[in-house]
């Protein structure tokens, strides 16, 4: 399974550039979309998703064009937005009942037994009765995640999905994507929390205002960081200008005075000294130097 | 390739989901429940538990007016729910998992359609289900089951899916949810409250106006414009279906079903328009084909016609044709040669041959006119036509003399509408009158100036039918039945035939040497059961009702026979200026609608159980069961006796108005219009004349009551017209059309009072019976009429005639005071009545007084116990009369007819009659110099009516009030008064209790703050005291309900010592004058005011007295 993005782009109505000739590969397993908010992510979802159709550019999914082959790309599919809440008529069991016979699964037992499985799989077997929009904020995630996978689709592309729920939620939700992935699946985890990535994803890609800012693994974006992340110790007086110099990633209060984390190829005049660098610092990093890239053309 | 899977799944999740709506359970549990209600209310416990008659009688009526009432307000809610299913999922973010699905835009549009579309459905069923459960249990009541499915196909899903289609692509074109509803419900309060049953019903959606009534003889009125009527809106609404398709905000799936969706919206939609182009078009030709038939009737204005002796028909009815062979022995009757001989015949019957005394002649038959093209009749001549033609009959061609708004008007009973017929051509129903022109009639019909078109001929018909065998023909005359043909002659002449043929029985039965026949469909005999326990009673019942009416009118029934005919509810008839007979009237027959549903007395369970019911309140307490029925069948008779139907109520200005209505059964033309016939080239209106005058004989259903609804009877409309118009121009202004019957007979009593003024009361009457015996069923004139008077009374009418036809010129008439004593005449103790009479105009004019001497009031009080006194006045003539009464009169009315004086009617109390020994009996008049005075020497009395009365003030109307209530569209002078809810502004009125020489009337408004003022300003000649009176009409003043109280009312008076207050306690002032003081006025003007100030409802402002001291 094997999704190609070739020179995409989008530009609504309104003159807005969301999307910007973007050239993507992306295969199977965890793939990660890293953006700031308005960095183009949710549009190529939808359009990832047929939800949207590009202004230009060609995207193909298993060799089918997204466009011309909407049918065959849509039974493939699983799909879970951001914010995504359930018709407040409809119990759970229901909801994914009527995923499944939206899937295509016509036989009723067959769609039963889906059913049942799914609502195991994502621990909401005991809740199957319940009105689904008067679950938990994260049973609804789970159920989200199930109406997805009700299909067992090929390509999944989940956005934004732990945003609000609390860490253990998150987590479990992290582990069941991963679970997921090994089933030759592609699942495609647009988010801005940068940890969902490091944590689940083996390749990713970062979007920063409709443009492809990096795309590779998770391990190569946070080594090309190495060397570019300080620990400041600085009194109060230095406090305010680092805060304007450098982009801050923490600060932390210490007697005597602030440690403070920056990502910087250089902290002249500071007293600091390099740290190994994470996903996060590798993001703010890669965010910045783009940011100056794009500034100086 | 649509997939049933996917268009099921969504379709039934739909459903789930509506059926979990609280608005639509709110709904549905309401429409059950209200829907159970009226269903309990009106087959299970109305009328006593016999079900209401409206409803029952055609049984069909139940599944109609239960759907009517849910199609009303599921059309709304579907609206709702339709528009809010893009909304919701919109709104829950829940359409990109769904988006995101495999299936084409085309099933899911169409899953949803079909979910919402089947949950109303089900709705509908369940209603209908409930409905028939009860149609089931209730009591004598018939189940028409293939009408519930008719009702289900012609109202449910036709409203349903267009109102569903529409919704959905204004939804999908909108994207607002909130502006989707407000355009719809727009659209629904438009369609429901403007449009209603406008450009031909194009817009009632939801059948709520176009006639659905199903009838057990023919079934629906007209099918194929209710076909093409609801087909139109179920295309129209699939067509927005499939446009929702092609607007849906999701990327198609498949390209063949966007591009399958175009061309099936567009085709639906495109028949759709063809449907509703083929509906309008439909009516507009028919009203076309009426414009060129007027057109044409009008070009043969002046050609004579020739007189028909004789009619020879033979009709062969076949299927939706009949083909017919008329022989007709006609005579020129004209005293110049007919250069041209036409006929007419409707247009839908194609003429075939036409033979003239026995040879092929040349014809032209265009549209209804048939004309002879070589053949003319010089005076005298004789000779014999023989048409052969067939074809249907073309009901667009009846009625011509009726103009398109009255045609389109609604013909509506209880809740349902019911379609408009003037004729029936069916394999298994034919009725067929006059109107239908089946027959040749000679020379053209109705055109705009032609006023000869109504005009009688009698000639002797015979008829013979033939027929599909098991049906019965009916027809005039005496029947004689030849296997399936059937035979009918009269010996005597006719005015016209018709002809009906149906599934009918029988009912037969000889009372006093009349025939009386009951046709009626199989299966409606609602009524031998109810009746036998006293149907040995029934002969004497109907002998006496007929007895009493023939008393009534002096006029024999003509017939040898009477014909109850039960005809489809759908037949219908007009109401027409120059004749009061109705197509539902035809010589010795009655076409009486489907099981009498049109006519409350003909429930007879109903009625008894009623009678029961309210016995406590009455007398029928005491009735035994058969005394009841006897009641029962009494009152089913008077409702072919009463002249008035069922009033019709509207609002208009704001106010209520109500309308007289005739009623359709009203059996008088069998009495005279189809016996009797005095044509009048000059007057046309002279037959209409004598009928309104043996009419007025009858005396009943004068709605005194209308005067209290709308402030102003009929009667005094008719009289407030002829202010200004003549009698003539009143006949041809259709804006009068309403009160046309009241002038006609205001007019015609004047004429006749004039002559039985010359002649004598009786000495008319005797005449008048006489006369029209020996003119029954043959044609007689106004000129004959006129010279039978002279011979026998020596008056000439024919001059009177011209100038109570075409002037102006009314006679006004100042009544003095009428005093009354009590007098010795010989050895018996009568009334003698005096009053004083002048006539101020140089017109002369009759009035007639009117003594009421009976017992008793109100209902129970008998006209026949009144006397009634003629006084004929030249003009500027006083006469001083005097009356001998032998019993005491309670009071005294003065209709002064055709005249300047409004109201008409003034009614006097005769009180407190003391015996006055010395006075001289004496019955007489004599003519006197001096006329009669208003007012004394000393006296001076500004009326309303006079220069110096003005009345100040406005009342600012808000912009809602404006747009609610619209303006009056007439412009009258007077208004009605209403005392119920007053006017905002000062009002001129009438009445009898208000003072006027001629003109009794005054100004009213609803009480106020006292911004608004009347004044008088009354000229002073001679300076000194003078005493102020003020007059006020008690009986106009009395309060209704809790506002009993009529309050003071607040005068000012300006006199030479400055202005004075004077307020006048209206419960304890005199009917009449009151006195307000006595003030010094200079010689100028006397100012006196009176506010609308006042707790009571209202201030009335009449008339002011001065009288020098």
């Amino acid at each position: 399974m094997k999704i190609s993005i070739e020179g995409l782009s989008k530009i609504y109505p309104n003159g807005n550039r969301a999307i910007n000739d973007i050239n993507l590969e992306i295969n199977e397993g965890m793939f990660g979309l890293l953006g700031p908010n308005g960095a183009g992510k949710s549009s190529l979802m939808r359009i990832l998703v047929t939800l949207m159709k590009p202004s230009s550019g060609k995207v193909t999914i298993d060799g089918l064009d997204l466009v011309k082959n909407r049918k065959e790309i849509r039974k493939m599919l699983g799909y879970l937005p951001q914010d995504f809440r359930f018709f407040s008529k409809l119990k759970t069991y229901e909801f994914l009942d009527y995923a499944a016979r939206l899937s295509g699964i016509k036989n009723r037992k067959i769609r039963a037994e889906q059913v049942d499985r799914m609502l195991e799989e994502v621990g909401l077997f005991e809740a199957r009765d319940r009105q689904a929009n008067r679950l938990s904020g994260g049973m609804k995630r789970r159920l989200g995640i199930a109406q997805a996978l009700i299909n067992s689709p090929r390509v999944i592309i989940v956005d934004e999905p732990t945003t609000g729920l609390d860490p253990e939620e998150r987590i479990r939700f992290r582990n069941l994507l991963s679970t997921i992935s090994t089933n030759d699946v592609t699942i495609i985890l647009s988010t801005h929390i940068v940890g969902d990535i490091s944590s689940t994803c083996t390749s990713m890609a970062l979007l920063n205002k409709g443009k492809l800012a990096y795309t590779g693994s998770p391990d190569d974006i946070v080594s090309q960081a190495n060397g570019k992340v300080w620990l400041i110790k600085a009194t109060e007086s230095e406090y305010m200008e680092i805060n304007e110099k450098y982009p801050v990633i923490s600060t932390v209060p210490t007697p005597e005075g602030w440690e403070i984390q920056v990502v910087a190829d250089q902290i002249n005049g500071y007293y600091g000294h390099n740290i190994d660098p994470n996903l996060e610092h590798a993001y703010v990093y890669f965010m910045e130097n783009q940011l100056n890239q794009w500034s100086a053309v | 390739m649509i997939s049933l899977h996917y268009i099921n799944s969504i379709a039934k999740y739909e459903t789930k989901t509506l059926l979990r709506s609280w608005f639509f359970r709110v709904f549905s549990i309401l429409a059950i429940v209200v829907l159970t209600f009226f269903n309990v209310g009106t087959l299970i416990q109305a009328n006593g538990g016999t079900g209401l008659w409206q409803l029952k009688a055609l049984p069909a009526n139940i599944p109609y007016v239960n759907l009517l009432m849910l199609n009303v307000v599921q059309a709304i809610i579907a609206i709702f729910l339709a528009s809010d299913f893009l909304k919701r999922d919109k709104k829950l973010d829940t359409t990109d998992v769904i988006y995101v699905r495999p299936m084409t835009n085309g099933e899911y549009v169409m899953g949803k359609t079909i979910g919402n579309l089947g949950v109303f459905l089900v709705l509908n069923l369940i209603i209908l289900a409930i409905t028939l459960l009860f149609n089931l249990i209730a009591k004598n009541v018939d189940v028409n089951l293939a009408s519930y499915l008719y009702y289900f196909l012609l109202i449910s899903i036709p409203t349903l899916v267009f109102i569903m289609g529409l919704s959905f692509l204004m939804m999908s074109l909108l994207k607002n949810q909130a502006i989707t509803f407000v355009v719809m419900l727009g659209y629904v309060a438009i369609s429901l409250f403007y449009l209603q049953d406008k450009f031909y019903y194009l817009f009632d959606y939801m059948s709520f106006n176009i006639p659905l009534t199903y009838s057990d003889f023919v079934g629906f009125g007209n099918l194929p414009t209710l076909l093409i009527h609801r087909g139109m809106y179920f295309f129209f609404g699939l067509g927005f279906i499939f446009y929702t398709v092609l607007f849906l905000k999701r990327l198609p799936q498949s390209d063949g079903v966007r591009y399958i969706s175009n061309i099936l919206g567009t085709v639906c939609v495109l028949f759709g328009l063809y449907l509703g182009y083929s509906h309008v078009n439909g009516f507009m030709n028919d009203q076309h084909l009426r414009e060129d038939m007027l057109q044409l009737n009008e070009s043969y204005l002046g050609t004579a016609a020739v007189d028909v002796a004789d009619y020879d028909i033979r009709l062969k009815h076949e299927g939706n044709q009949i083909e017919v062979t008329a022989k007709l022995k006609v005579k020129n009757s004209q005293k110049s040669t007919l250069k041209k001989v036409i006929f007419s015949l409707n247009p839908g019957l194609q003429l075939e041959q036409l033979n003239a005394n026995g040879k092929p002649q040349a014809f032209d038959q265009k549209l209804n006119v048939v004309s002879l093209t070589n053949f003319e009749l010089s005076p005298g001549e004789k000779a014999e036509f023989e048409f052969t033609y067939k074809g249907h009959i073309n009901e667009a061609a009846c009625f011509l003399d009726i103009d398109e708004e009255t045609r389109a008007e609604a013909f509506k009973n209880f809740m349902y509408q019911i379609d408009k017929r003037y004729a029936f051509l069916t394999p298994d129903y034919v009725l067929l009158t006059r109107e239908a022109n089946w027959y040749p009639i000679p020379g053209a019909g109705y055109g705009k100036t032609n006023s000869q078109w109504l005009a009688r001929q009698f000639s002797n018909y015979k008829l013979e039918v033939t027929t599909t065998p098991g049906l019965t023909a009916i027809s005039q005359g005496k029947a004689e039945q030849d296997g399936d043909t059937f035979k009918f002659e009269s010996t005597h002449a006719n005015s016209q035939i018709s002809l009906v043929i149906g599934e009918y029985n029988l009912l037969e039965q000889n009372i006093d040497g009349l025939d009386f026949n009951i046709y009626y469909q199989k299966g409606h005999d609602y009524f031998t059961n109810f009746f036998e326990d006293i149907k040995d009673t029934i002969p004497a019942v109907v002998a006496e009702a007929l007895q009493d009416f023939e008393r009534s009118l002096d006029l024999y029934y003509p017939f040898e026979r009477f014909s109850l005919v039960e005809t489809p509810v759908q037949f219908y008839s007009y109401e027409r200026v120059l004749s009061g007979t109705r197509e539902q009237m035809q010589p010795e027959m009655v076409l009486f609608g489907e099981k009498g549903v049109l006519v409350d007395d003909a429930d007879f369970e109903g009625r008894f159980s009623n009678m029961g019911r309210w016995g406590r309140r009455d007398r029928s307490q005491e009735m035994t069961p058969e005394e009841k029925k006897i009641q029962v069948l009494k009152n089913f008779i008077s409702s072919f006796t009463r002249a008035s139907g069922r009033p019709n109520f509207s609002r208009s200005g704001g106010q209520m108005q109500v309308e007289e209505t005739q009623n359709t059964y009203y059996a008088f033309p069998l009495f005279y219009n189809y016996a009797y016939y005095i044509s009048s080239e000059q007057w046309p209106v002279t037959d209409r004349v004598f009928e309104s005058y043996k009419e007025s004989s009858l005396d009943n259903n004068q709605m005194g009551w209308m005067r209290d609804i709308q402030g102003m009877s009929e009667d005094e409309q008719a009289n407030l017209a002829l202010l200004s118009n003549s009698f003539e121009d009143l006949l041809k202004d259709p804006e009068k059309k309403q009160i046309i019957d009241n002038v006609i007979q205001l007019k015609g009593t004047t004429l006749f009072s004039l002559v039985k003024k010359k002649a004598g009361d009786d000495a008319f009457e005797d005449f008048l019976f006489d006369y029209l015996n020996e003119i029954k069923f043959s044609n007689a004139s106004i000129e004959d009429f006129n010279r039978r008077v002279r011979s026998q009374f020596g008056f000439d009418l024919i001059p009177y005639m011209k100038g109570w036809f075409s002037s102006t010129e009314l006679p006004a008439f100042l009544i003095g005071n009428v005093s009354a004593v009590n007098v010795l005449d010989g050895d018996q103790l009568k009334t003698m009545v005096k009053l004083k009479v002048s006539n101020t105009e140089d017109t002369e004019g009759i009035l007639s007084v009117e003594f009421r001497t009976g017992g008793g009031f109100g209902r129970n009080r008998s006209s026949s116990d009144n006397i009634t006194k003629l006084i004929q006045l030249d003009g500027n003539q006083t006469k001083e009369v005097s009356f001998l009464l032998s019993g005491t009169p309670r009071g005294a009315s003065i209709n002064t007819l055709a005249s300047k004086n409004i109201p008409s009617a003034i009614n006097l109390p005769l009180d407190n009659i003391e015996e006055d020994q010395k006075a001289t009996p004496y019955e007489g008049e004599k003519i006197v110099d001096t006329p009669v005075h208003i007012a004394e020497d000393n006296e001076i009395i500004l009326d309303n009516e006079d220069p110096g009365f003005t009345v100040t003030g406005t009342s600012d109307v808000s912009l809602l009030q404006k747009l609610l209530i619209p303006e009056k569209p007439n412009a009258d002078r007077y208004q009605g008064f209403n005392r119920w809810r007053p006017e905002l502004n000062w009002t001129l009125t009438t009445n009898s209790g208000f003072y006027g020489a001629y003109i009794r009337s005054a100004y009213y408004i609803r009480s106020g703050d006292g911004s608004h003022k009347a004044q008088w300003n009354i000229p002073i000649q001679q300076a000194g005291f003078y005493d102020v009176y003020t007059y006020i009409s008690k009986e106009n003043q009395r309060g209704w309900g809790r506002n009993r109280n009529p309050g003071e009312y607040h005068y000012i008076i300006h006199h030479d010592d400055g202005d004075e207050k004077m307020n006048v306690d209206l419960k304890s002032a005199e009917d009449g004058w009151n006195h307000l003081g006595a003030y010094y006025f200079s010689p100028d003007t006397a100012l006196v005011e009176l506010t609308n100030e006042n707790t009571g409802t209202m201030v009335i402002a009449d008339a002011i007295k001065l009288i020098k001291q």
